[in-house]
């Protein structure tokens, strides 16, 4: 009946079960419009078909604008508008307009929403200009953008101390002001963190064993003149210690001191004057003189500050890095848990079991454990690990710490052990599928050359099943980086006071509770102070996660079509 | 012949088992996770025990006491102390018992004596210590003293009243301290639980804390210096202090007799009896505290003879309930000093008043009653009584019956300690049977009972702040037995979880969740039906905006679109899936809801009319050049979702002027505004709502001729139609306060549309795969024998698809009932069960996620927040069971065709 060629490669596509239903189409219009009318059948409800495509497209369109454009404006250097209105100075950043109702007329009316900053200097941060009643607006130009260590960012004009108010800073005396207390503030960090922090740590440790002792000796395990000897030996280091902690800490107080001898004076639009040590100023630019590759620069820096600095003001401001850090330690940390057993589960189904009721179970297992909600997992993961395995480690291995738990409580390696459970089922499946690809010749040809079934497995199949693994696993990572509900009760917290990895003995630190981008997201957007605030750090950080999930799942699409194409070619299909 | 070596053969014997074992670990970890859901919250159902911790020695007929005259310290039964005043002077004694692991026999007891004396002024800043003296020896202590229960006490110091408070206190010994310590106390120490010497009762270090010592302390609250100048016919033993809860206030009752001992009961004349209100404050800077004594006007209705019973007790910590006659009170409001001008009357059938008592939170009050012979014991629960405006003569006491059974005069009724509930105890002397114990919660009506008690016949008991029960013996040995009544879940059972409750303060029953609050009497109301109605509320809003999309994309990308553009759209759509919903929740909350609550009408009217406005545009595209139009394979092509899109803008542009146009016109300028009660005409919502059913009904009207401009006449018709059906029906029945009412900025809507952001990726690409999965050569057929496109996918594909199509929608059903964060961040979590889209909601995801955090571990509501996720997981097992089913059927029927 379709004598054509194209109806040729119809029946093959047919037959390898992919039908191209638009060439289909295309063929039964063009042969049935000339016969019948019949062919326009119900086309207004193919408008109604694409018209559902196209939502859904549009509203993908339109939540990635959002993020990226708000993340972008979050960090980009906006320049300084100076307001007057009803006899009124304002200066700050325009942020956007809204159209609300005026309280008192009931008439809508448009407001300027002008972020002001400044809050230590007598002014509210955001300031609502109605649009209509702006006298002038101009763009002074010496006015300073600076971010401050404490009280947000500041705007205003900077001078010395000395000159009481007479002349500005110029613009490399600033930078000299802000750069050399950049390096004083490296010193004292560099002592803060290494030996002082050390000498934290060692004091801790022998106070631990003094309570140790103790602790044999309440048990009967120790004899009272044992004990006693041993708790003096104890005593003498810690005293030891304590000299030397006394010794480091003199020297962080004289750098301070000298530190905070250095200082800026800053003079809000208000009026209002404020000096500081030069050391609270991070960074500080001149919004309206900066050129177009300018504001890139600040907004590269302002970007990698973004991901490589911690969080300052309660996280609305700084960075995210102790966020991101915790994010992915605890994704790898999953990775180590969840890789060998999803593949081994699925080495199971696939290579090892007789196909048969147990295995039709296992894949209903597996589907139902990617369907169960992961709330639920978050709840087992706060009864089973904190509360049951954790709570018995403590009284196995940690009891001169008690009553303060320390794996008895949420921890990141809970956390990723929940996650592990969560994703599990993601591994099982891209490697089961990676596993069916691998062609039935290879297998039988290695048996026949008198390997064992493990040593095929190890040598012949998992090599070439390891793109598919790797899929699983990176589409797993996606959805752990994202996955917040199961942290909110295992692990996670709003501000970290210590990294889950450092430089001190074990290094690892998996009992440490740790911070997380998407609870960041969650606690910044809902919890902070004000939403205003906190909405271009929400933002910034939105894109960031987005970006590396979307990162992720497009690594693994692109790994799994390769894998495709490298067994199309051997026919493994 | 070649042999393999060993080592390989054990090698791969040895991985063979680790990965059959690992694999087979998934199937525990599933039955794992459910067992383990199962056994945290299965001790919500747990029957009640009874643990005897412990007998105590020989006390002696003189040691009788009254409820609450007990005291024991907070972690364990280590010690009873028994402030006793015997005589006119005050002495107390303090009997300690040690229980021994697993024996009913003490371990150890001590004994010890007590009299109040003065302290050296330097001592502890304290006016009167404690000091030890001889048990047998005579001397009494200069002062007099009486228990008030819960270890206060009432002394007598000349012409000054001092209220006061008897505390065990818990001394930790410090390393060195411990050292210290005689060698044979220290290895007792380490061996047994407690030691116990002479002076002193130490108590074993745990891992938890070190060695303690526990001594005993008299603390004084408040001094009234001229209390008996004042009313110089008191004597210590007449006066009864009655605490506010959660006060330090409370009211002295003088009484002209003192009661008798052992009596919890007066039966007096309130004329007689004088009724002190004291008020303390306490200056928070200088700690300076002062008292003021206010005496209340005793107010009778007593006929000749009669005489009241019971003491005047306290409802929600500011009510005070004072018996006025055996059938009615007086009613003090504490907050405004006012008292009741008419009285509060028992009804006729429950009799009189015999005993009356305030129980945990002060919020219910009970009493034991005789009426024709029969006894009742009832609860009063005096909720209303906070709400109905005071003095006001309606003031009502709503009165459940407790126990209408068994129910004797001489029966104790105990108010529990820390829960809504009442112990009855029950003599083994009723009928010769086991005594019996019951405590019966006062809102579900539960009875939690043992008759699990010692076969000897106990007279009485007493409960502390830890619900343990002390019972004795008078008739034979005299011996006394510390008994703990275990029934933590008390308030929970299946009505509570589920059925209808009428709480405390609530005028009618409900279903309500609201785990905690602010104060401690709070009572928790733990209802799973708000949380599972908001759970299926959202999930089924969010599948009504999610399956439409999902589906029709996936008809259009499977059926119609050309494979370059579908290769591009599917796994964009598919990528949407691993969105986290993080985002997708505070861009909800942060962008959706207000834009939508700014432009309500109009996101209404597309919502509504999209669909239409698409068919309108394939319908009129269709009339000039229809045969031109699809010979150039425009329907096929990427061409049609340009065109689309084009006309999305044009409509949405054109639907929210129009949708300004109706806010203004039929809303009275706006929506939310109108929906709480403003100005409007409801006719118009109605005919919004009405809009997708009149459009169908006309359709699908067999009209034969000329279809096309039929159908734009339908267009046109339509809306006039359902506006003017609309009118009709609005003036019969409205909408606003049940299907659509009050206008949260985070509600449903919101939710629908995030939470379908997480759906549609889902429901998309398992209905993709499952038409994709339609043989080929079933289109091909129904293509030959001339059906169209839209005919051969209407009614071939989705027809053989139709399970598969199924399944995916149950799977994304899964997700939605257990979405989390969307929920958290964009509903407002208020535990509301109505149908109203622009209402928040509380899912039982969502709950979790909240309330976990603060639960306390092993508390009931921690118990609860398991079951609820074990209900989530059997919804998700079940659903997920049941999708997995239909594919594998869908997949065999496939493999057939």
């Amino acid at each position: 009946m379709f004598g054509s060629s194209k109806m040729k490669s119809d029946s093959q596509s047919l037959s390898n079960g992919a039908p191209k239903p638009s060439v289909l189409f295309k063929t039964a219009v063009r042969i049935r419009s000339k016969a019948h009318s019949n062919a326009t059948e119900g086309v207004p409800w193919i408008w109604v078909c694409a018209g559902a495509l196209v939502t859904i497209l549009l509203l993908i369109a339109g939540m990635f604008g959002i993020i990226i454009a708000q993340g972008i404006s979050a960090l980009w250097p906006k320049s300084v508008i100076q307001l007057q209105h009803d006899s009124q100075t304002v200066v700050g950043m325009s942020m956007r307009t809204e159209d609300s109702e005026n309280t008192e007329t009931g008439q809508p009316e448009s407001k300027v929403l002008v972020y002001q900053a400044n809050r230590d200097f007598g002014m509210n941060e955001f300031a609502f200009v109605p649009a209509a009643k702006i006298g002038t607006s101009d763009k002074p130009a010496q006015i300073w953008f600076a971010e401050r260590a404490e009280w947000g960012p500041f705007i205003g004009r900077i001078v010395s101390p000395e000159s009481a108010g007479a002349a500005d800073l110029n613009a490399g005396q600033v930078k000299d002001l802000i750069g050399s207390a950049a390096v004083r503030y490296k010193e004292i960090k560099a002592l803060e963190k290494g030996p002082l922090a050390d000498l934290n740590t060692d004091i801790e440790e022998l106070r631990l064993k003094k309570r140790a002792t103790e602790r044999h000796l309440e048990l009967g395990e120790l004899s009272a003149a044992e004990a006693s000897a041993k708790i003096s030996a104890i005593e003498n280091q810690l005293s030891d210690l304590q000299t030397k902690h006394a010794s480091v800490s003199e020297k962080v107080q004289t750098l301070r001191a000298a530190d905070e001898a250095v200082k800026a004076t800053l003079i809000a639009p208000n009026g209002q004057t404020k000096t500081l040590p030069a050391s609270q100023l991070l960074n500080a630019y001149l919004p309206n003189q900066l050129s177009v590759p300018e504001k890139i620069g600040i907004f590269m820096s302002r970007l990698w500050s973004f991901v490589s600095d911690e969080p300052r003001e309660a996280n609305t401001e700084g960075g995210v890095f102790p966020a991101l850090f915790g994010t992915v330690a605890m994704t790898l940390f999953m990775t180590m848990a969840v890789l060998p057993v999803g593949v081994m589960s699925a080495v199971y189904m696939r290579e090892i079991a007789q196909q048969g009721t147990l295995v039709s179970l296992l894949r209903i297992a597996v589907n139902n454990l990617a369907g169960v909600p992961s709330i639920v997992y978050g709840i087992f993961g706060v009864g089973f690990f904190c509360y049951t395995v954790g709570v018995s480690v403590d009284q196995l291995f940690f009891q001169d710490k008690l009553p303060n738990p320390t794996f008895g409580t949420g921890g990141i390696l809970w956390a990723s052990l929940t996650l592990s459970l969560l994703t599990v089922p993601v591994v099982i499946v891209s490697t089961e599928e990676a596993l069916s690809a691998v062609p039935r010749s290879l297998r039988e040809a290695s048996y026949g050359c008198g390997a064992t079934r493990m040593q095929t497995l190890w040598n012949i199949v998992l090599p070439k099943a390891v793109p598919g693994v790797m899929t699983g696993l990176i589409l797993a990572m996606a959805r752990a980086v994202g996955e917040v509900a199961p942290l909110l009760m295992t692990g996670v917290v709003k501000l970290a006071p210590a990294l889950p990895v450092d430089g001190h003995f074990p290094f690892f630190h998996l009992e440490r509770s740790f911070m997380h981008l998407g609870f960041h997201i969650y606690d910044l957007g809902f919890q902070s102070r004000s939403t205003e605030l906190s909405r271009p750090m929400v933002f910034a950080s939105t894109s960031l996660l987005v970006g590396v999930v979307l990162l992720l799942n497009f690594v693994a699409i692109k790994i799994r079509s390769q894998l495709r194409k490298r067994f199309e070619g051997r026919g493994a299909f | 012949m070649y042999k393999t070596r060993r080592r390989v053969l054990i090698l791969d014997r040895i991985s063979s088992v680790a990965i059959t074992v690992v694999g087979l670990s998934v199937i525990l970890a599933v039955a794992g996770m459910m067992l383990f859901l199962i056994g945290s919250s299965l001790p919500l159902f747990n029957r009640e025990t009874l643990d005897n911790t412990g007998l105590l020695g020989n006390t002696g007929p003189a040691d009788k006491m009254n409820a609450g005259e007990m005291l024991l310290d907070e972690n364990a039964p280590v010690a009873i102390l028994l402030p006793h005043a015997s005589g006119g002077h005050c002495k107390i004694l303090a009997r300690s018992v040690i229980p021994a692991a697993g024996s009913a026999k003490p371990a150890d007891s001590v004994s010890q004596t007590f009299v109040l004396t003065k302290s050296a002024a330097d001592a502890s800043g304290l006016p009167l210590t404690l000091a030890k003296v001889d048990e047998k020896a005579a001397t009494a202590g200069e002062y007099s003293c009486s228990a008030q229960g819960d270890g206060r006490m009432l002394v007598r110091d000349g012409q000054k009243l001092h209220l006061g408070q008897l505390k065990i206190l818990r001394t930790f010994l410090s390393g060195e301290d411990f050292r210290n310590l005689p060698a044979d106390q220290r290895s007792r120490l380490t061996e047994e639980k407690w030691s116990v010497s002479n002076d002193e009762i130490l108590v074993k270090p745990s891992k938890q804390s070190p060695a303690a010592k526990l001594s005993l302390q008299f603390e004084i609250e408040w001094s009234i210096a001229d209390f008996f100048t004042t009313n110089p016919s008191a004597e210590l033993k007449s006066v009864q202090f009655i605490k506010r809860p959660s006060k330090s206030d409370g009211l002295f009752v003088v009484t002209p007799q003192p009661p008798a001992s052992g009596a919890q009961n007066s039966a007096e004349n309130p004329a007689q009896v004088k009724y002190i209100l004291m008020s303390a404050t306490e200056n928070a800077v200088t700690g300076e505290k002062s008292t003021a004594l206010r005496e209340l006007p005793s107010k009778t209705n007593l006929s000749a003879g009669q005489s009241v019973r019971g003491n005047p007790a306290w409802i929600e910590g500011r009510f005070l309930l004072i018996p006025a006659s055996p059938k009615s009170f007086t009613v003090f409001d504490a907050e405004d000093g006012q008292l009741s001008s008419a009285l509060l009357t028992i009804p006729d059938e429950l009799g009189s008043v015999a005993a009356l008592s305030a129980n945990f939170g002060g919020a219910a009050v009970f009493t034991e009653s005789v009426a024709g012979g029969q006894t009742f014991c009832a609860s009063l629960d005096a909720g209303r009584a906070s709400r109905l405006a005071f003095g006001s003569a309606d003031l009502r006491l709503q009165i459940p019956v407790l126990w209408a059974d068994k129910c004797r005069s001489s029966n104790r009724l105990i108010p529990h300690p820390h829960q809504r509930a009442v112990y009855r105890f029950l003599p083994s002397d009723t009928g010769g049977k086991n005594a019996i114990l019951e405590a019966r919660e006062l809102t579900t009506g539960r009875i939690a009972s043992t008759a699990a008690l010692p076969a000897e016949a106990f007279a009485s008991a007493v409960t502390d702040s830890k619900g343990y029960m002390l019972a004795w013996n008078t008739a034979g040995a005299q011996g006394m037995s510390l008994l703990k009544f275990n029934a933590p879940h008390l308030e929970v059972s299946l009505k509570s979880l589920f059925g209808k409750i009428r709480y405390e303060s609530y005028e009618n029953a409900s279903y309500s969740w609201q785990s905690t609050s602010g104060t401690d009497e709070f009572q928790a109301k733990f209802s799973l039906v708000p949380l599972i109605w908001g759970t299926v509320k959202a999930t089924l809003y969010s599948l009504l905006f999610a399956v439409p999309l999902a589906i029709f994309s996936a008809v259009y990308s499977s059926e119609i679109l050309d494979r370059q553009t579908r290769n591009v759209v599917k796994p964009t759509l598919e990528m949407m899936a691993s969105i986290p919903s993080v985002v997708l929740g505070f861009l909800a909350a942060i962008v959706i809801a207000p834009w939508i609550e700014e432009h309500i009408v109009s996101v209404l009217l597309i919502g509504v009319s999209m669909p239409f406005m698409l068919y309108a545009a394939g319908v009129f595209l269709q009339i000039p050049s229809a045969r031109h139009l699809t010979a150039r394979g425009l329907y096929a092509s990427r061409r049609l979702l340009m065109w689309v899109v084009g006309g999305f803008a044009v409509s949405i542009w054109l639907l929210s002027r129009a949708g300004l146009w109706l806010e203004n016109t039929a809303f009275g300028g706006d929506l939310k505004a109108f929906l709480s009660g403003g100005a409007g005409t409801e006719g118009v919502l109605w005919g919004l709502l009405f809009l997708p059913l009149v459009f169908i009904s006309l359709w699908s009207l067999p009209v034969r001729r000329a279809r096309n401009w039929y159908r734009i006449a339908v267009f046109l018709l339509g809306p006039v139609v359902s506006v003017w059906l609309g009118s009709i029906v609005s003036g019969h029945t409205t909408l606003r306060n049940d299907l659509l009412g009050q206008y949260a900025q985070r509600n449903t809507l919101v939710i629908s549309i995030a939470m379908g952001f997480a759906i549609i990726p889902i429901i998309y690409s398992l209905a993709e795969d499952a038409l994709t999965s339609v043989p080929g050569s079933l289109r091909a057929g129904s293509l030959a024998c001339g059906a169209s496109v839209w005919q051969t996918t209407a009614r071939v594909v989705l027809p053989t698809a139709a399970s598969g199509l199924f399944s995916a929608v149950m799977v994304g059903l899964g997700r939605g009932i257990g979405e989390t964060m969307i929920v958290v961040m964009a509903t407002g979590n208020t535990a509301v069960m109505t149908l109203n889209p622009f209402d928040g909601l509380r899912s039982m995801a969502a709950n979790i996620a909240v309330e976990l955090p603060e639960a306390a571990q092993g508390s009931t509501h921690y118990r609860i927040l398991f079951l609820s996720a074990l209900v989530l997981f059997m919804f998700t097992f079940t659903l997920n069971s049941f999708a997995e089913f239909l594919r594998s059927r869908y997949r065999a029927r496939n493999k057939a065709l």
